[in-house]
């Protein structure tokens, strides 16, 4: 095959080519692609789906395959559990590059084979021309728990917040890209399944993946949920000099910039050292960076500097959007 | 021929001795009545001729207590069907009428109080918490209505006879004064040092010395905690700033005395009255040559206030002149509690002279200059908080007004009376954010307020926003939104009871109506109706948010917008920038940069200042040039060319004063052209400049000059400021308006 994914690919002759292709890309990841659907034959107690769109397709880093495996793997993982199988629903753009096409399905499949997980089904659909932007992934992850789930709801005051290594390269990485910056930093995209072993040896109350508005707004999300005060050390944040620079060109706040490899995580306080140690064994870059406070009227979550002033961080409004007064 | 009169007086009445003053006056002109405590104020019956009443009423205007205020006198002739007492007497309150919606602010201590605690016969000698009925702490520490002794924080000290008996006597200083207190049943200062802590006797003198050798030292005083020390010890300034993070913010400075500030400052006698007035606010002084570079580094004011307690006037009896700034951490409000200082503060100060009163409602130090003869405000707050804001209208709801967040003050509105709230700083901090929403809880007790309206500004980021929707979700109440820069021109408008106005808002940054960042704005007012007509041609803000703290990546846009070749570097700055902005005050910045004058505000309105520093050097010679485009009806200002002019005059050696005049000069002519455009338009001549730009007292001097010679009257904010404490008004006569249009 080449050229460009065709309307005719919807079916017929070339639905079966274009079938074969992937399945061919996915070596020997697919149980099934030809039935209208997979058998679960592993008992399976979680699972996660989530879509994909990125521009561009190809950043430092990964591309939207490897994105689209690690993103739902991710949120199996943050739930406390290994993930099992996959479903994969393609949705392509008619005149996409087979070439562009290709590269993603083998990102696809490389990712599968690290980590050894298997496609249970999946689906593909080719859109009229203008009606997406080139491709859509989805991904279903199921897994099973190692304990009993992870929950917010399990955070209590004095929980002490660790994250698992440094903020906002996935974000900075992407828009650098966008605007044409030349960067010396990836994207930090890759799975999270080692965390897994830190849930199975510490008391974790809950874990979160800084995605889509990055580690301020996901600590946000946990604030209001739990009720909760929580304060972070800005000195204690780790930023790249190369996603510090990104953000101030661009003027936006590397908190609110999406990671897409790292976790914070909320644990009792008595087990903050070893979770320390155990991800620094692991080759993480952990640093403990503050506290869940008392419950609070109005939760909200305070960035201290080192002189001890708290600034509020406040709820993303409009995606990125500076606060400009 | 005897008659008899009642006499109802609204305003600050209560709790500054007006009472026994009124019983005072009636008795020197042998007068019969009585006078009582209303909700709202006090009510007076005269027993009298026509004669008498004038003189009366003449007296009372004059004679009243200084930190009293009449915002409403009436009289009518009455038919009284009680009997005329024998002399004039004080009657007791009544418990359910004594609500009143006005409370004191805190007033500095009086002559009469200084006198007894200085004098060694005295029982208050050097007692620093010596007041009156006419002087004290007020609003600081009430926590409700009404304003007795038990509802304020001097609960916690039980009078002694002695001073029970002042308090009950009619003719004392002290009748009624809820604050009387002494040594011997009042609150006490103490000193805390790494070592200990030192009590009353010594803790003055001990903390007098740390001061002469250098030390810094943290005071708790009226509205909170200050940080004092030597201006004059380099070394010790130095210090200050650096623990601070302060490299180039000035401080303010409390001097002895008049004739001390004089030393150093020039003084008009406008400006004199402010510094000895009763709120003792700061006010930023024209300073002399050479005198405390260190203090205000590169500009030509100095914030100066006098004492206005007990403990300052101890402090101040060796050194003539302490700094006395705010005893916080960078943004935060000052502290005000004994535990929160010491936590953080310890790291700054040597040592802390606390004392065991409770202040519960903390607040600023206020600030004022003088422009013109006038009063602006910089900073509203001790000393004239919870003073009300009388409108024009009247509202059949209450509103809460949320204000800016900046420099965020709430306010409230029951009938035709705004109530602003002390200066809450900015809200991004959440120290603030926690004492705002205390404050209105506070507010609400104390005046009886439960909104069924709430504004907010629209800007969908805004903190103020935030807590506004919040407090409307808990009331139940409508949720309205008012532009940012319309509020501006409103808040003038309230203070001035204007319905209609051309109305001109130059400012930092605000979100506009299409959801842009504004900041230079004409706009007509009808009523609740407003157009846009004028505005200044946007560039981008480089970096976002951060192009507010460097006036060097402003002017590089207002370079790049001109069409000047730029550094590779700086020109990819300005293509990745996605905000665009009208904003004065950043052109402010820009041109400040482009002078090579400021580069970097540390400090907000530090490149603006320092450019109005500079102007003063400058004489009118130069003329820059600007642009007026027709947009459909309305004008944008182009300044391209002026920003090209003001290079080249740069290169040719104009010096820098002429250039800063030149370009303050510049703006006021572009204001005067549009007015007349719009006057034009409209016949309007009413013209209201507000926002936070218009502290600047040469544009402001210059705009109204220049307007009024063209025949424009112009209205300026003298009670609220022009900078972001002023939106809360705004929001509230905007909305009044608007209400009062649907109601029609
Ligand atoms: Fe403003
Ligand atoms: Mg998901
Ligand atoms: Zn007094
Ligand atoms: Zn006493």
């Amino acid at each position: 095959m080449d050229g460009t994914i065709t309307i005719h690919h919807n079916s017929g002759k070339r639905q079966t080519e274009l079938l074969k292709f992937i399945k061919e890309h996915l070596s020997n990841a697919v149980i099934s692609m030809e039935e209208d659907g997979g058998v679960i034959t592993q008992p399976v107690d979680v699972v996660s789906t989530d879509s994909f769109t990125i521009y561009p397709y190809f950043f430092p880093g990964g591309d939207i395959g490897k994105l689209a495996v690690t993103g739902s793997v991710n949120d199996v993982v943050m739930l406390g559990a290994e993930p099992i199988f996959m479903t994969l629903s393609i949705i392509l753009e008619e005149g996409f590059p087979l070439e562009s096409f290709e590269r993603i399905v083998s990102s696809i499949d490389n990712e599968l084979r690290n980590l050894d997980l298997k496609i249970l089904c999946g689906d593909t659909k080719v859109m009229n021309r203008g009606s997406i932007d080139g491709i859509v992934l989805n991904t279903t992850c199921f897994g099973k728990s190692v304990r009993s789930p992870l929950s917010v709801s399990n955070i209590e005051p004095g929980n002490a917040v660790i994250l698992t290594g440094p903020i906002g390269l996935h974000g900075a990485a992407i828009m650098a890209m966008r605007k044409g910056f030349n960067v010396d930093f990836k994207s930090d995209c890759r799975a999270l399944t080692s965390l897994l072993e830190i849930v199975k040896r510490y008391n974790i109350k809950t874990m979160r993946d800084a995605t889509r508005g990055g580690v301020a707004q996901i600590l946000n999300e946990i604030a209001v949920s739990t009720g909760c005060d929580i304060v972070i050390n800005e000195d204690m944040l780790l930023i790249q000099e190369g996603v510090k620079s990104v953000a101030e060109i661009l003027g936006v706040d590397p908190l609110y910039l999406a990671c897409e490899g790292t976790a914070v995580i909320f644990c009792d306080e008595h087990d903050s050292d070893g979770v320390m140690e155990t991800l620094n064994d692991m080759g993480f870059y952990p640093s403990f960076i503050g506290y869940v406070r008392e419950k609070s009227i109005i939760p909200r979550v305070m960035l201290k500097n080192r002189f001890g002033v708290e600034r509020v961080l406040p709820m993303l409004v409009e995606e990125l959007t500076p606060r400009i007064c | 021929m005897q008659k008899s009169y009642r006499l109802r007086i609204k305003g600050i009445v209560q709790g500054v001795g007006f009472r026994p003053f009124v019983a005072k006056l009636a008795g020197k002109l042998n007068l019969n009545g009585y006078i009582e405590n209303r909700e709202m104020g006090v009510e007076i019956v005269l027993f009298c001729a026509e004669k008498e009443l004038e003189t009366f009423l003449h007296r009372l205007k004059i004679e009243k207590p200084a930190p009293s205020k009449i915002l409403e006198l009436s009289c009518e002739e009455i038919k009284t069907k009680n009997g005329e007492p024998d002399g004039f007497i004080i009657k007791a309150s009544k418990k359910n009428g004594e609500i009143t919606a006005f409370i004191p602010p805190d007033i500095a201590i009086c002559n009469n109080c200084l006198k007894e605690m200085f004098n060694p016969e005295n029982r208050r000698y050097l007692y620093p918490f010596t007041n009156c009925s006419h002087c004290g702490p007020r609003f600081s520490i009430i926590k409700k209505l009404p304003y007795d002794r038990p509802l304020t924080t001097m609960k916690e000290f039980l009078i002694c006879s002695q001073c029970e008996s002042e308090y009950t006597d009619p003719d004392d200083r002290r009748y009624h004064a809820q604050t009387n207190c002494c040594p011997e049943c009042g609150p006490r200062y103490w000193l805390e040092t790494e070592e200990g802590k030192v009590f009353p006797e010594e803790a003055v003198s001990k903390a007098i010395d740390i001061l002469e050798k250098g030390g810094i030292l943290a005071v708790k005083g009226i509205g909170g905690f200050h940080l004092m020390c030597d201006p004059y010890r380099e070394s010790t300034v130095q210090r200050l700033r650096r623990l601070k993070d302060r490299p180039f913010k000035p401080f303010a400075l409390m001097a002895r005395d008049i004739e001390t500030v004089k030393e150093f400052a020039e003084v008009s006698s406008e400006e004199e009255e402010l510094l000895v007035a009763p709120s003792r606010p700061i006010v930023l002084l024209k300073k002399k040559k050479d005198v405390f570079e260190a203090i205000a580094p590169g500009t030509d004011r100095i914030g100066v206030m006098l004492p206005y307690t007990g403990i300052h006037y101890l402090l101040l009896r060796r050194l003539p002149v302490l700094i006395a700034t705010s005893g916080n951490l960078s943004g935060e409000m000052l502290c005000a509690e004994n535990r929160e200082a010491k936590e953080k503060l310890s790291h700054i100060s040597d040592a802390f002279l606390f004392h065991n009163r409770e202040i519960l409602n903390r607040c600023d130090d206020s600030v004022v200059k003088v422009v013109d003869g006038k009063k602006v405000f910089i900073r509203r707050s001790r000393g004239f908080v919870p003073e009300i804001v009388p409108l024009p209208v009247s509202s059949p709801s209450k509103l809460f007004c949320a204000g800016g967040d900046l420099k965020s003050v709430f306010g409230y509105v029951k009938g035709n009376a705004f109530y602003p709230s002390q200066y809450l700083g900015d809200l991004q901090f959440k120290l603030n954010q926690d004492q705002y929403l205390l404050m209105t809880g506070r507010f609400e007790k104390l005046f009886d307020l439960n909104p069924d309206v709430v504004v907010v500004d629209m800007h969908p980021g805004y903190f103020s926003r935030w807590l506004g929707e919040l407090i409307a979700e808990q009331k139940g109440a409508k949720l309205v939104e008012c532009q940012h820069h319309v509020a501006h021109v409103y808040s003038a408008m309230a203070e001035h009871r204007l319905e209609s106005c051309i109305g001109v808002a130059f400012d930092g940054t605000g979100y506009g109506t299409d959801g842009t960042i504004w900041g230079g704005e004409f706009f007509f007012v009808e009523r609740s109706h407003y157009h846009r007509k004028g505005w200044f041609r946007r560039v981008v803000m480089p970096g976002g948010e951060k192009a507010a703290k460097k006036p060097d990546l402003m002017a590089t846009a207002y370079l790049f917008d001109a069409g000047m070749s730029l550094a590779l570097e700086k020109e990819k700055l300005v293509q990745a920038a996605s905000i665009k902005t009208s904003s004065v005050g950043r052109l402010f910045d820009a041109v400040a940069s482009l002078l090579e004058i400021c580069h970097e505000n540390t400090y907000e309105g530090e490149a603006a200042m320092k450019l109005e520093g500079v102007a003063s050097r400058g004489g009118g010679r130069v003329f820059l040039p600007f642009g007026l485009v027709d947009s459909e009806g309305a004008w944008e200002v182009d300044l391209r060319e002026t920003i090209r002019e003001i290079l080249r005059l740069k290169e040719r050696r104009v010096s820098i004063g002429e250039l800063s005049y030149a370009f303050h000069h510049l703006l006021a002519r572009v204001v005067l052209e549009i007015c007349k455009k719009l006057r034009d338009e409209i016949s309007e001549n009413n013209v209201c400049l507000s926002g936070g730009v218009f502290q600047n007292s040469l544009l402001l001097s210059m705009c109204r000059k220049i307007l009024s010679d063209s025949g424009f009257f112009v209205y300026t904010n003298e009670q609220v400021s022009p900078n972001d404490e002023g939106i809360a008004l705004g929001q509230a006569y905007f909305y009044m308006l608007k209400e009062r249009d649907l109601r029609w």
